[in-house]
């Protein structure tokens, strides 16, 4: 059978190449044939007609020389393409709308599919499980990873201590291996000279073994570099080999200094591999015994400090369920230990599949990304709709044309074919068109993004598979109905008819320009929302002065300082800078105001009954001498942080208003104690509310500490400046490099910048929901207009009549115009309740509007209405000047 | 003149076999293979001869037949098509299957 085929095929091809010499054979055969019975019965005629009708032998023999349908389907495409390039305009707009709609579809996508879908590229990924905890309630000391609510309304989480982690990778049933990781963001590395923040992973010794990643050069951490007597080691990614390393193959026994201190490179890592968390590529990767240099605050042997991710590899075979349960007694067990400072209500275990990496980062990563999968599907629906009712018009100018074929023979289902292939065509071309946009696209939206959003995914194959399906699916989409309705045709009035005068009404065109109406307005308030969100964002009062205010970030913890000369250290250097000229200020705190990080704790207020793992909670930050006077946070009772509050100091703070309020209501906190840890802190001043942790969140309770009275790790510099800031940045380089001149300053920025980065999300969305917008807005504009001038083009009879019977220019426009608007405000109604709906789902990412804004859509709709207005009185124009006798005579 | 049957009147599976028939003891061109037909039937199939060449080209796109241009008997330049081995298997398959067919239907008619 198989053979049969490949013979058959083979023949095929052949006789698709020499086809010429194929018809000679066939002509020279049947002049033999004829030749030889003419021979026997001594008359051509009568052997001619023994013969038979030649021709149709002829035709019967090409059809099976033909290649069939593939040949059928290459003539309609060669038809189609000259069809196309007949009409230009029509194509260049079909084919353009397309690509931007699938151009802005395949990137999101593509960004999308790197953070959700991308299974890890390791050896069985479906082997792979993510440890996670769900409780309750819960209450834990030290804790540092993300935390997420379940359908259930429990809490989830994937961070454990790591004494945690090491029992179930000793004592756990049914995996191959157990292994841990956690995440360190923008270490400052040294490499080459070169100085740069580089996101890293701290990893188990069984990490690469356990997920089956391999090195590109050189090894990977094994378990021998994960002991506290091991030479440091540091592997690194290919992302980083080709940006920092240029790709040196000599890379391999070279130094790189992280935080501060030295690693050698003993590995690069494959180049599509970036590490188990989606949406944050990992730079380096260093075992887990490089805590106390790069993680000093998470003591390893710590049972209270949660901060490590754990991933497993079932071993083929094993019971998954066993598998959970027997981690889950050692969480228990871990728990119950008094050591572990820990309560959790009605905790447990589950095992998460693991073949893309912990979801809970992934989607915190993915959710902006589906918001704008969301919006940039609307587009393409816009294009399609828009493509569909000018497709409906070319049907319906095409009728005569439809109307011949069918009468010299063609079928319904030929004519449907020929007109697919036709948006199969533009759609092709769009697709392609659009997965080049998509690449110039995507680094445009991550840099919209902001600085801490890397993504790098390229084009894989399930990128250009979206890309292929959404091409297809669009032709579909926008093709078949105009194909169906321009096909069904009765030929013969089709024929009589002499111009577009015989062409039906577009009653589909006008649903179809209704529909993109309403769906425009959709992207229209998103716009008007997300915009105004921004500007509600920039407006907003921080409770500071951000103007003149220049950051930097110094961390002496690692250079050497400890205790008392630390502190001594960053008193020093804020000496020397306040000195600087045009200095007005310089302060210093342990957490950078609006920059998305924050640091809390609990006390409890002597005299006060509190229940168990319900304790009293507040933002706290660690400031040095009059920081709420450099910021430019106003005191209202009490007294500010002075140089006074030291070390040898009795234990103060100064609390905000909302702490105030929260936990002393109607009597003032100045003068009372609470309590943290064996510490009595006694309130000495009240402030105004100032935002912490970002603009959006309401200032929380805050408890400013003197930063010399605790324990002190890195510090921020905020420096009030009298003149511009940034003119200051080299004179507080030289001041901070006359101190110590082996302490790198980092981050430096003005205050307005870190504010800018925090919204990031909130300028991209309203950027491209702005851009989106526009785009759907000329999309239905091009709509309306395609659909009122072939109205307008069809009537034109009409018109020359009524304007003969005395109707003036004025009438016509207003005619042409009325039937406009009455579609784009029917477009209009039909979108507001959809608007009123969808918009709720974006509710979280807007600050300081509603949703349901009556003002934006109301705007929204003014926008639209008056684009519609501009769009039909082109066509309306032309109506107008129509000439009653050229009309008329034309009939 | 015997009843004529032109080659709608003949199934396409019966002409292709009979081609396939005509062609067991040797290559032969088209025009050939329409006398033989027509003789050793005695005149009661009679091709429509046009017909038979659509057939010749199908068979040999099924691999079935092999062709190649000859001198004829009287020095003119002809096609001679000849079976191949999945030619002659496909015959002996098709006249087994003729056989149990009309012995079936003759029994049928003699009842």
């Amino acid at each position: 059978m198989l053979r049969e085929w490949v013979t058959a095929l083979r023949l095929r091809l052949r006789a698709l190449v020499r086809r010429r010499r194929l018809e000679q054979d066939l002509e020279d055969e049947i002049a033999f044939h004829l030749a030889m019975k003419t021979e026997k019965l001594g008359a051509a005629d009568l052997a001619r007609r023994q013969f038979g009708n030649a021709t149709r032998f002829r035709e019967t023999c090409r059809e099976l020389w033909s290649l069939g349908r593939l040949e059928i389907l290459w003539q309609d495409v060669r038809y189609s393409a000259r069809l196309l390039r007949r009409s230009p305009v029509f194509t260049v707009v079909a084919v353009l709308s397309l690509a931007l709609g699938i151009g802005a579809n395949t990137t999101i996508f593509s960004l999308l599919n790197g953070v959700m879908l991308r299974s890890l590229p390791v050896p069985n990924p479906h082997e792979l499980r993510v440890v996670n905890w769900v409780a309750s309630n819960y209450s834990v000391s030290n804790f540092s990873g993300s935390t997420d609510r379940t359908s259930t309304g429990q809490t989830a989480s994937g961070t454990f201590t790591y004494p945690a982690y090491l029992a179930f990778r000793d004592r756990g049933t049914g995996f191959s291996d157990v292994f841990a990781f956690s995440h360190l963001p923008r270490v400052l590395t040294l490499a080459r000279g070169q100085a740069l923040n580089a996101d890293g992973l701290m990893v188990s010794g069984n990490f690469f073994r356990g997920l089956g990643a391999r090195a590109l050069a050189g090894r990977s951490i094994t378990p021998d570099d994960d002991r506290p007597v091991a030479a440091p080691v540091a592997v690194i990614s290919y992302g980083w080999w080709e940006r920092s390393f240029g790709l040196d193959p000599g890379v391999l026994g070279q130094a790189v200094t992280l935080n501060g201190f030295s690693y050698t490179i003993v590995g690069v890592m494959a180049r599509g591999f970036s590490g188990p968390l989606g949406g944050f590529p990992v730079d380096f990767y260093v075992p887990m015994a490089a805590q106390p240099q790069l993680r000093p605050d998470f003591p390893l042997g710590s049972p209270e400090h949660w901060w490590v991710d754990i991933m497993a590899r079932l071993r083929p075979g094993a019971d998954e369920r066993q598998a959970q349960a027997a981690i889950e007694v050692l969480f228990h067990r871990a728990l119950g230990e008094k050591a572990a400072k820990a309560s959790i209500e009605r905790g447990g275990i589950l095992l998460e599949d693991g073949s893309c990496g912990p979801l809970m980062v992934r989607r915190y990563r993915a959710k902006p990304l589906f918001l704008l999968m969301g919006a940039v599907g609307l587009v393409l629906l816009i294009a399609c709709t828009n493509l569909a009712s000018l497709l409906l018009a070319r049907g319906a100018a095409r009728q005569r044309e439809m109307a011949l074929r069918v009468a010299i023979g063609a079928g319904r289902l030929q004519l449907v074919r020929q007109m697919l292939t036709e948006s199969l065509l533009i759609s092709a071309a769009g697709g392609c068109l659009g997965l080049v946009l998509a690449y110039w696209g995507k680094a445009a939206v991550v840099s919209l993004l902001g600085t801490d959003w890397r993504f790098d995914v390229g084009m894989d194959v399930s990128v250009l598979l979206f890309t292929f399906g959404v091409s297809l699916l669009t032709a579909l989409l926008f093709g078949l109905a105009p194909a169906i309705r321009a096909t069904r045709v009765d030929c013969a009035p089709g024929l009589k008819g002499n111009s577009a005068q015989g062409a039906p009404r577009l009653r589909l065109g006008k649903v179809l320009v209704g529909a993109q109406v309403g769906l425009s307005l959709l992207l229209l308030v998103g716009a008007g929302l997300f915009a105004r969100t921004l500007v509600n964002l920039w407006r907003v009062d921080p409770g500071f002065n951000a103007e003149s205010l220049l950051l930097f970030h110094l961390d002496a913890s690692r250079g050497g300082y400890e205790g008392r000369r630390l502190t001594d250290y960053y008193e020093r250097v804020r000496e020397s800078i306040a000195a600087i000229p045009g200095v007005r200020a310089a302060t210093v705190s342990n957490v950078r105001l609006l920059s998305g990080s924050m640091s809390s704790g609990g006390f409890t207020i002597p005299g006060r009954a509190t229940q168990a793992g319900k304790r009293p909670q507040a933002h706290q930050m660690r400031v040095g001498h009059s920081f709420l006077a450099t910021m430019g946070i106003p005191l209202l009772l009490g007294r500010d942080l002075s140089a006074a509050d030291h070390e040898a100091s009795p234990k103060v703070v100064v609390v905000n208003e909302t702490f105030a309020r929260s936990f002393f209501p109607g009597e003032s906190p100045v003068g009372k104690t609470i309590t943290q840890g064996k510490n009595d802190l006694e309130i000495v001043g009240v402030c105004r509310d100032a935002k912490y942790q970002n603009l959006i969140k309401a200032a929380p309770p805050t408890i400013y500490f003197p930063y010399r009275q605790g324990r002190v790790g890195a510090m921020h510099y905020e420096i009030r400046t009298a003149v511009p800031s940034l003119a200051v940045v080299a004179e507080v380089r030289r001041a901070v490099a006359a101190v110590d001149r082996n302490i790198p300053l980092t981050e430096v920025r003005t205050q307005t910048e870190q504010i800018e980065q925090t919204i990031a999300p909130q300028r991209l969305f309203a950027s491209l929901c702005g851009f989106l917008a526009l785009l759907a807005l000329l999309l239905s504009s091009i709509g309306l207009y395609g659909v009122m001038a072939y109205t307008v083009a069809r009537r034109t009879s009409e018109i020359g009549i009524r304007m003969a019977l005395g109707a003036g220019g004025g009438d016509v426009l207003w005619m042409v115009m009325r039937e406009a608007l009455l579609l784009a405000a029917a477009g209009t109604a039909l979108g507001v309740p959809a608007a009123l709906a969808a918009t709720r789902l974006v509710q979280s990412n807007l600050f300081g509007i509603k949703p349901n804004d009556p003002a934006t859509i109301a705007g929204a709709a003014a926008v639209l209405l008056a684009v519609a207005a501009f769009a039909a009185w082109i066509p309306a124009r032309r109506a107008a000047r129509v000439d009653p006798l050229t009309a008329l005579r034309h009939e | 003149m015997g009843e004529t049957k032109d080659a709608a009147g003949l199934l396409q599976g019966t002409l292709d076999m009979l081609v396939l028939k005509s062609l067991t003891r040797g290559a032969l061109h088209g025009y050939a293979i329409a006398e033989f037909i027509q003789q050793t039937s005695e005149d009661v199939l009679r091709v429509e001869e046009g017909a038979l060449y659509p057939a010749l080209h199908r068979l040999e796109l099924r691999g079935l037949l092999d062709s190649e241009w000859g001198l004829s008997e009287n020095n003119r330049r002809a096609k001679y098509y000849r079976l191949t081995p999945a030619g002659r298997k496909q015959l002996a398959a098709e006249s087994s299957q003729w056989q149990r067919l009309s012995g079936a239907v003759m029994r049928v008619m003699e009842a």
